[in-house]
């Protein structure tokens, strides 16, 4: 007796130990069932020993309770307690949301119940001759394996209680999404725009949003808050009844994703940034993607209006099928066109000229073709809900670059930074080069080269070394040994020798800089980050 | 979602009534479809009052009535909004009335239009409609509003300021006023509006009198030359910095040599008595001057109304010399009773139509304050070091 309720007791420690864990995995991964099964098997190391003391309890039918044998199977329940003890420092610690409460609730409940059962099996009634009985306690295999299996099974159980908890838990998001609706039905002046696409919806937010709040009260899903619960969530915690817009990013990597968002949020209009090339795992072709970011203008009454990237090939072909379209960008069939683009160490200024042909030039701090073409995208709306061209121009100036990404530091006096120390794919350090070259100025480029870009990490560091020797006019290397691909690029282009400076850490990179004599400003861009163990 | 907007009238000032009636009509005429109004009363002791019978102009014959009625509360900043609570506790159940999106100060006078009310409301953190804590004061103090303008160029009259330490020696008041205009003058409370307190001399006798009259309605008084062939004529504004747009102008019809408080809220004469406020005062609109003057009053009203940093309707009253044609901008009222609907309507803006752009300019000023970082993030005490009890001088 005294020796399973010992054995119980450290089975119902690492039973709370191992469940906590896992709960906290499955958090992580999104309460989704499919995604945690995929990192249970990538991470199967963790369910060995729990795997074969399951199988190896079994073996207690044939040698019988003996008490070496409970001890010895104690000790290692002890171990998985051990293993999965808390207190263990994770980047984003388990959160005790209602919900992870109630999948607790559930799983204790299946515990308890497989104890309940453990212990009812766990005595038996010898009847003797003499027609007395007496019981025997818990000598049986059948109690500890009962409730050996349900610490073994815990992971199992785990994923058990939040299938088991599903339908509770969908009708309860069903009440949030149906409260939140209700909120905006309430709010009938309230405006709605929806803004999806591939890339640059988060910038797109940030600089309506911006934009709009010079002339209304304007609502945004802050940061990048873009999946139903995240929208429903803004609408109940953060919709005043003095809000007169609503801006709301919408994000989507399956189809029907933009749909339901619109289901939910009912936008007026929309603005779609961009369509690319990504999450194609889940979408699994680009036809897929055009089609789940157009369902946010499928979306838009004949009263609404649906902006749209024309830059952009993919969203062109398609914006003849929407009479309600307009388009903006720079390329010259653009309902609002952006043109004359030059960059200073002010940063990037441009004219937008409107369908009714009016225009007016305008300053931003934000350096990127990109950045334009969605300054423009959130300018073109204002226009269209009335605000004055001319009104916009101290709201464009003013908004903010979001650090370390293209962002224009002039340090004053000679010298002019573009931080893009956030960057480290092909793609951007391309765009960064380009931003760079439209400079009228001395132009430098300190990098480190990118780094964790697999097998094709040196082919592309070469690369980018050909096209900064086009661009730069000096260029300087931090780290020897990880830059040398960039290096072999730059001499292969004949770039002067004298002009390419290895430096060993950042200071003595900047120091470099501060030496070169010019007699026209200099900007440097600093590309890539600059870690300590590089 | 209605939006819930809180008229706050009354208050500890010599125009409490008039206040009153200010209010009253502003609510009547505030889109109910859009606001949830909820009055706000201040008692001559500044006492909070809320009820539904506020609306009701009727309801204020008999005040401590009234206020046995009324819930007594108190505006609050909890939770990341402003409520209105109830000022003695329930022990069970939710002490809050209603949460407050917006504050709509209805107020005359010193105590209340000065700046007082609405940096209590500034320090709420809750948008309000009108001048903001420096305008409403500078509005209020007619010295400091002369010498911004006196500055910028525009028309004001010289002028003495005396205070009550200055006197205590009347007569060397009364000297430096004799040295520096004839008579006769004006004498005017500092802080004033409604013509309370204000009288003109035309002797030194009368200036004596005038003086220690107007010291009873304020610590510090002005005398000014009066304008002897006096026309008054006055302009509304509304807007802000940015856009400001001026009304028709009026011309008061005066009774008395200078238009009295009795002139302008009790003695208007009609059976229907003081209830209708600057409403129905006799004035001429529009005023009979000519179509240059006019516009020459209309452009130095949005000017000043913009110098100094106005927000919502003011009022801005202008002396004319008829003799010489000479234009003086005389004083500014940052809430002008009855809200100055009445010089809006000729124009075609309807009173709710008015109070509508009101509230729109408060939202506008809450969210341009809100694009300037007031505070950091980061809390410096708590980055180590030893601040300690000797400061940052270590």
């Amino acid at each position: 007796m005294i020796l399973f309720a010992i054995y119980t007791a450290v089975a119902l420690l690492s039973i709370i130990f191992f469940s906590l864990r896992e709960v906290h995995m499955l958090q992580l991964n999104g309460y989704k069932t499919p995604e945690h099964t995929r990192w249970m098997k990538k991470n199967s190391k963790r369910y060995i020993l729990p795997a074969a003391l399951f199988i190896l309890q079994f073996t207690l039918i044939i040698t019988n309770v003996s008490i070496p044998m409970i001890i010895s199977f104690t000790v290692f329940n002890l171990c998985i307690a051990l293993a999965n003890k808390p207190g263990k420092k994770f980047k984003k610690p388990l959160v005790y949301t209602a919900r992870v409460k109630r999948m607790l609730v559930t799983f204790f409940i299946l515990i308890a119940v497989i104890l309940g059962l453990a212990v009812l099996t766990g005595f038996e009634v010898n009847t003797s001759d003499n027609g007395g009985s007496d019981t025997t306690w818990f000598k049986i295999p059948v109690s500890y394996i009962l409730f050996g299996s349900a610490l073994y099974l815990t992971p199992i159980l785990v994923v058990l209680s939040n299938l088991i908890n599903k339908p509770i838990e969908k009708a309860i998001q069903n009440w949030y999404i149906n409260d939140a609706k209700k909120m905006l039905k309430a709010a009938p002046n309230l405006h709605v725009i929806g803004i999806t696409g591939s890339y640059g919806k988060t910038s797109m937010k940030f600089y309506l949003s911006e934009l709009l709040s010079s002339q209304y009260n304007t609502l945004k899903t802050p940061e990048s808050y873009n999946t139903p619960m995240g929208v429903v969530k803004t609408i109940r915690m953060q919709l005043k009844p003095t809000h007169e817009y609503f801006v709301c990013e919408m994000g989507a990597r399956r189809v029907g994703e933009i749909k339901e968002l619109c289901g939910i949020a009912n936008p007026h209009d929309g603005i779609i940034t961009s369509v690319g090339p990504q999450h194609l795992e889940t979408f699994k072709s680009i036809e897929n993607v055009v089609k789940t970011k157009f369902e946010l203008a499928d979306s838009i009454s004949a009263l609404g209006k649906i902006y749209l990237n024309g830059d952009n090939e993919l969203i062109r072909k398609k914006s003849a099928d929407y009479p309600n379209a307009v388009t903006y960008g720079t390329g010259e069939d653009n309902d609002y066109r952006a043109t004359e683009i030059s960059v200073s160490d002010k940063g990037t200024q441009f004219t937008v000229t409107t369908p009714n042909g009016s225009s007016c030039r305008y300053t931003m701090k934000l350096l990127g073709e990109h950045n334009v073409q969605n300054v423009l995208g959130a300018i073109a709306y204002c226009h269209g809900t009335g605000i004055a061209l001319e009104k916009l121009v101290l709201p464009v100036r003013r908004i903010a670059a979001v650090p370390h990404r293209l962002q224009l530091l002039d340090s004053g006096g000679d010298l002019c930074f573009i931080d893009d120390a956030y960057n480290s794919n092909p793609n951007g350090c391309r765009a960064a080069l380009n931003v760079l070259s439209l400079f009228d100025c001395c132009k430098i480029l300190v990098t480190p080269g990118m780094v964790e870009l697999g097998s094709k990490q040196e082919e592309l560091n070469y690369e980018f070394g050909t096209e900064a020797a086009k661009v730069c006019d000096f260029i300087v290397l931090v780290g020897k040994a990880q830059t040398e691909p960039i290096y072999k690029g730059i001499i292969s282009t004949k770039y002067p020798q004298e002009k390419v400076f290895v430096a060993e850490s950042l200071n003595e990179a900047l120091s470099k800089v501060r030496a070169y004599q010019s007699d026209k400003k200099k900007i440097v861009l600093l590309e890539n980050d600059l870690p300590d163990n590089y | 979602m209605k939006i819930n907007l809180a008229v706050i009238f009354g208050g500890k000032s010599v125009e409490h009534e008039v206040s009153v009636i200010s209010a009253v009509q502003a609510m009547t005429n505030i889109n109910k479809d859009k606001y949830n109004i909820i009055p706000v009363y201040m008692t001559k002791g500044n006492e909070f009052y809320t009820s539904e019978l506020l609306f009701d102009i009727n309801s204020y014959k008999n005040i401590p009535q009234l206020l046995e009625k009324c819930t007594e509360c108190v505006l609050v900043r909890s939770e990341n909004k402003v409520s209105l609570i109830r000022q003695k506790m329930k022990k069970f159940g939710s002490n809050v009335i209603s949460d407050i999106d917006i504050a709509f100060p209805i107020v005359h006078g010193t105590n209340v239009e000065d700046g007082a009310l609405q940096g209590y409301l500034q320090t709420l953190d809750i948008p309000y409609v009108g001048c903001d804590v420096l305008s409403s004061a500078i509005g209020m103090d007619k010295f400091a509003m002369k010498l911004m303008l006196k500055d910028a160029g525009f028309p004001v009259l010289d002028c003495c300021r005396f205070s009550s330490y200055d006197a205590e020696n009347l007569d060397v008041c009364i000297n430096a006023v004799e040295a520096k205009f004839p008579y006769p003058v004006i004498v005017k409370p500092i802080n004033l509006g409604s013509s309370v307190g204000i009288s003109k001399a035309s002797d030194k006798n009368a200036l004596e009198k005038a003086m220690e009259e107007a010291f009873n309605f304020a610590d510090k008084i002005l005398v000014e030359p009066a304008v002897v062939n006096l026309k008054e004529i006055n302009c509304s504004v509304v807007g802000d910095s940015e856009e400001a747009e001026a009304s028709v102008c009026e011309e008061p019809v005066q009774c008395d040599e200078i238009l009295s408080y009795k002139d302008k809220y009790v003695g208007g004469g009609s059976k229907s008595g003081g209830s209708k406020g600057m409403a129905t005062l006799k004035r001429k609109i529009p005023a009979e001057i000519s179509t240059e003057q006019e516009a020459y009053i209309r452009k130095i009203a949005v000017d000043a109304f913009k110098y100094l940093g106005c927000s919502g309707v003011t009022r801005i009253d202008f002396m004319i010399d008829t003799a010489s044609d000479t234009v003086w901008l005389n004083e500014i009222n940052t809430i002008p009773g009855s809200l100055s609907f009445y010089l809006w309507e000729p124009k075609g803006v309807k009173y709710p139509e008015l109070l509508e752009r009101l509230i729109s300019l408060a939202f506008k000023r809450q969210r341009q304050n809100e694009k300037i970082s007031y505070a950091f993030d980061t809390n410096i005490l708590s980055m180590g070091g030893s601040f300690g009890s000797k400061g940052s001088k270590q």
